[in-house]
């Protein structure tokens, strides 16, 4: 039951109203949708995330390229003969329907028995938590009840494909964490495939199967939640995923399977997940949690900052090179807790060091 | 030190529309309830009494319920292809749907009468010897051109502001592009049109030039309230006639203001997205525009046959091209002229700074009557000027405010009719300002005058131009309120428009057409290239 899409060669350009030159909003994008997979689209604003979804729903034309929909080309046809359904940014609900005629308002279009709608609109309204608030004004709902509106509607039509449009990013900080499960969870359960766009790396994180992180119109990585973070593929990657010290080294050592790298400061022995030569350059980078404190380190530099953020602590640290490293790190007690201008020796979690080729996209 | 200005300001202001707002319709409501000395409805009976009477009134809500009908379905129409398709001149339909805003009265009437008058040159080519353009048709037509650009704009505001979004979920879920127009489009645009509707409705009762050139036979009640009070010295029949004429204009008005304006907020939720997408396939947008360019092709002969009607030594008789009118104009009317600049240049400023007084004390300030304040200084854009011509002839008649036939009655009617204007612009502008930013300047150490004049006023500066030009633009073109208490002293060009077309001088009336429209485009013009330089002096300091 669940639906393949695929998008071939799809590209995008724009004319800006202004300048009357091209802007290439989307280039050459490749991506198979597995069946019943939730996929995020992940990036900054502007990147071209939002056009990859409103190509798939029909709101915009590709330039060139192909949609695919269970091997069906579906590139040219207009969003109300598409098997999508969309969850708005605004939500986007009729303000003069009431919650049922919201929920209700694609059955109008589907050929099925008022039995069957019926069914299927209580069915939904169940699965959202929407019951005893059918009648109600939307403008009567809070921001959570609205979302989970906008979310029925576009299930209740049982779409081949379902798209998210930054959902949550109206709602609040609480109960965007309750609406991420939710989603997550109708989604699994009527095993739809979905393309869910975002800008927040923890929501791509929490609820997808794959993320698909996009830059300036084209792909940087594809890959699992946990791929993505732990094995990013380019320095933007690895930036966008909270990376924040990147180290210029050399491959000094292969063996068996560890590669050593020696930067300005130290050396680290790391994995050898992408086949790197001896003597070639590459770009070590490290996430702040992966840096410890240890006086016994040879490793030294001098605290230059420090920031409380409650539970942990931010430290700006200047290695002997003159090189900036960003630590962030637990103490214990308060009494533990350095002061700027102190000398502190560092150790590192090599076992979540990774490192990338130097030249594209470093 | 705050306070006392806020104080005096208020007390002084309630005064003034006391004085210059409430008295005079007290004046005509006085007036049209006494007969005999005592309290009685005898004059309002009478008009129901005598069938050529009570048939104005009635003539007066048809001609209303077909102008405001037929206006919203062309200002829809315009409206639509505007905002929710890809219609090639988007440009000329923008312009063309605004310009009647700007022609003075009579003047599209003159246009009517010029082609399909006895000797219009329609009505000669096709020898339509039957045929009169006079009376309910007439009327119709020219009201609608004229007041179909209030429904367009009305409608234009409440489309834009539909979020696209909304649209595109309907068609997301299956609804074709017409499904789409009828269950969301149409359905959120209600109340705006419903809106429009009261604006025209409104606006077609209390129109005075229209039906004086127009309507035959067809009397309506603002001509009649007129010649009863002046042609036939009937002071309280003409007052009567006014006042039911200005009850459901200003019923309609308070219906538009507190009922449908509330409901439409609450309809056009969510911020404005994308702009709508386009809703009609190609050969339905080909059958719209076609429909509106002939509108505006119709537009265009209008203003066509007018300035055709300027040049034209005599109309139907003899087509040749002629000055002579101009000179003719600049003799009889020479002087008219620079009375009608003078006294609007004098009462534009008036209104734009005790408008501008009005809306910062009901926007900023906290005082015991503000709300009283703003309705009661809005309440004029409410009434028909008809009523308001008779309430100043009878209020300042007497010592010690004897001002009938002088300068100041005419600055005093133009200045409090027209305020509404320049109050509710710089209202809206100010709205917009965060308070926050006034607050900043408070914080680093300016005083409450020095937040005004540097930090307020500069940022409202194109709303109130905005408002200025609009005040003079109807000054210039009054004639309702006008005709009642022009003198001897000082006339109003639109008066002499209007003597002309009853001599039968249609190209003199078109001649004055012509410099009403040369004089208020000026003032366009001037507004624009002040706000332009000031434009350009912040592009200068940044």
């Amino acid at each position: 039951m669940s639906s393949e899409v695929k998008l071939e060669h799809l590209k995008k350009v724009f004319i800006d109203r202004h300048s009357k030159k091209e802007v290439i909003a989307v280039k050459d994008f490749n991506l198979t949708l597995r069946p019943g997979e939730l996929l995020t689209l992940l990036g900054p604003s502007g990147c071209g995330k939002t056009t990859v979804l409103r190509m798939l729903a029909g709101f915009e034309k590709p330039t060139s390229g192909e949609i695919l929909l269970n091997g069906e080309k579906i590139t040219n046809r207009p969003p109300n003969k598409r098997d999508s359904a969309m969850v708005f940014q605004g939500y986007a609900l009729f303000p003069h329907m009431n919650v049922r005629q919201n929920v209700a308002y694609g059955l109008k279009f589907r050929k099925l028995s008022s039995s069957e709608k019926t069914s299927r609109l209580q069915k939904i309204i169940e699965i959202v938590g929407l019951n005893g608030l059918e009648d109600r004004r939307t403008s009567e709902l809070s921001g959570g009840q609205q979302q989970r509106v906008a979310l029925a509607r576009a299930l209740v039509v049982e779409p081949k494909i379902l798209l998210f449009d930054e959902p949550l990013s109206n709602l609040d900080a609480k109960l965007r964490e309750t609406m991420r499960a939710e989603i997550r969870r109708v989604q699994q359960r009527l095993s739809i495939t979905a393309v869910y766009v975002t800008h927040d790396q923890i929501e791509a994180l929490s609820m997808s199967d794959r993320i698909v992180i996009i830059n300036r119109g084209e792909i940087e990585q594809i890959g699992t939640p946990t791929e993505i973070y732990h094995s990013p593929r380019t320095k933007f990657v690895a930036d966008f995923m909270g990376v924040t010290n990147f180290l210029e080294g050399k491959v000094e050592s292969k063996v068996s399977g560890f590669v050593g790298i020696k930067m300005a400061d130290f050396s680290l022995n790391l994995k050898e997940e992408i086949p790197v030569n001896s003597g070639q350059a590459v770009l070590v980078y490290l996430r702040p949690e992966e840096v410890k404190i240890d006086p016994a380190s040879a490793v030294k530099g001098e605290i230059l900052e420090l920031t409380y953020l409650g539970e942990k602590f931010d430290l700006q640290i200047k290695l002997k090179s003159g090189a900036h490293l960003n630590i962030r790190t637990k103490f214990q007690n308060l009494t533990e807790v350095p002061r700027v201008g102190m000398e502190l020796g560092l150790k590192f979690n090599e076992a979540r060091v990774g490192y990338l080729e130097m030249g594209q996209g470093t | 030190m705050k306070d006392r200005f806020v104080g005096s300001s208020v007390l002084i202001l309630f005064t003034l529309l006391l004085l210059f707002v409430v008295w005079p319709i007290f004046s005509t409501f006085k007036l049209s309830l006494y007969s005999e000395g005592a309290f009685s409805f005898t004059h309002y009976l009478s008009i129901f009494e005598k069938p050529w009477l009570r048939r104005s009134f009635f003539n007066s809500i048809l001609l209303g319920t077909l102008s405001a009908t037929i206006s919203c379905g062309i200002g829809f129409l315009f409206a639509f292809l505007v905002a929710r398709t890809r219609v090639q001149g988007k440009g000329a339909l923008k312009f063309l749907a605004t310009l009647p805003i700007i022609s003075p009265p009579f003047m599209l009437s003159l246009s009517v009468i010029l082609m399909f008058g006895k000797n219009g040159y329609i009505t000669n080519f096709f020898g339509l010897e039957n045929f009169s353009i006079y009376g309910l048709p007439g009327l119709v037509l020219v009201q609608c051109i004229s007041l179909f650009p209030l429904a367009y704009l009305t409608i234009l505001g409440i489309l834009q502001g539909i979020d696209g979004a909304i649209e595109d979920a309907a068609l997301d879920l299956g609804a074709s592009r017409f499904r789409t127009f009828l269950d969301i489009t149409f359905p959120l645009c209600l109340p705006g049109i419903f809106s429009a509707w009261l604006l025209v409705f409104v606006t077609s009762l209390a129109d005075f030039a229209t039906p004086m050139l127009l309507s035959g036979k067809f009397d309506v009640l603002s001509v009649q309230a007129y010649l009863q009070f002046t042609g036939s010295g009937n002071l309280p029949l003409g007052a009567a006639l006014s006042n039911l004429l200005l009850i459901p204009c200003v019923g309609a008005y308070l219906l538009q203001k507190y009922y449908v304006q509330k409901k439409a907020v609450v309809t056009v939720s969510g911020k404005p997205q994308r702009t709508g997408r386009e809703l009609t396939s190609k050969p339905v947008r080909f059958f719209l525009g076609l429909v509106a360019g002939s509108i505006c092709v119709f537009i265009l002969i209008l203003y066509g046959t007018v300035l055709a009607g300027a040049f034209t030594k005599s109309w139907g008789l003899d087509y040749s091209l002629s000055l002579e009118n101009f000179t003719y104009i600049w003799k009889v009317g020479g002087q008219t002229i620079i009375d009608t600049l003078m006294l609007s240049a004098i009462a534009t400023p008036i209104a734009g700074a005790l408008g501008l007084l009005i809306a910062f004390l009901v926007v900023r300030k906290r005082f015991f009557g503000r709300k009283f304040l703003d309705t009661l200084a809005i309440f004029p854009f409410a009434l028909p000027g008809t009523a308001v011509g008779i309430g100043y002839v009878l209020a300042f008649n007497e010592a010690p405010l004897l001002l009938t036939g002088t300068a100041f009655i005419i600055i005093l009617a133009f200045v409090f009719r027209n305020m509404p204007v320049a109050i509710e612009s710089a209202k809206a502008s100010l709205m917009q300002i965060d308070p926050a930013i006034e607050e900043a300047a408070t914080n680093l150490g300016a005083t409450t005058q020095r937040v005004f004049w540097e930090i307020t006023l500069p940022m409202i500066k194109p709303a109130i131009f905005t408002g200025l030009a609009y005040v003079f633009v109807h000054c210039m073109t009054a004639v309702s309120a006008v005709i009642f208490i022009v003198s001897a002293n000082w006339k109003h060009m639109t008066v002499l428009t209007l003597a002309q077309t009853e001599m039968l001088r249609f190209s003199a009336a078109a001649v004055l057409c012509l410099i009403l429209i040369v004089l208020v485009l000026a003032a366009f013009g001037l507004i624009r290239l002040l706000l332009g330089r000031n434009l350009l002096a912040k592009e200068i300091i940044e």
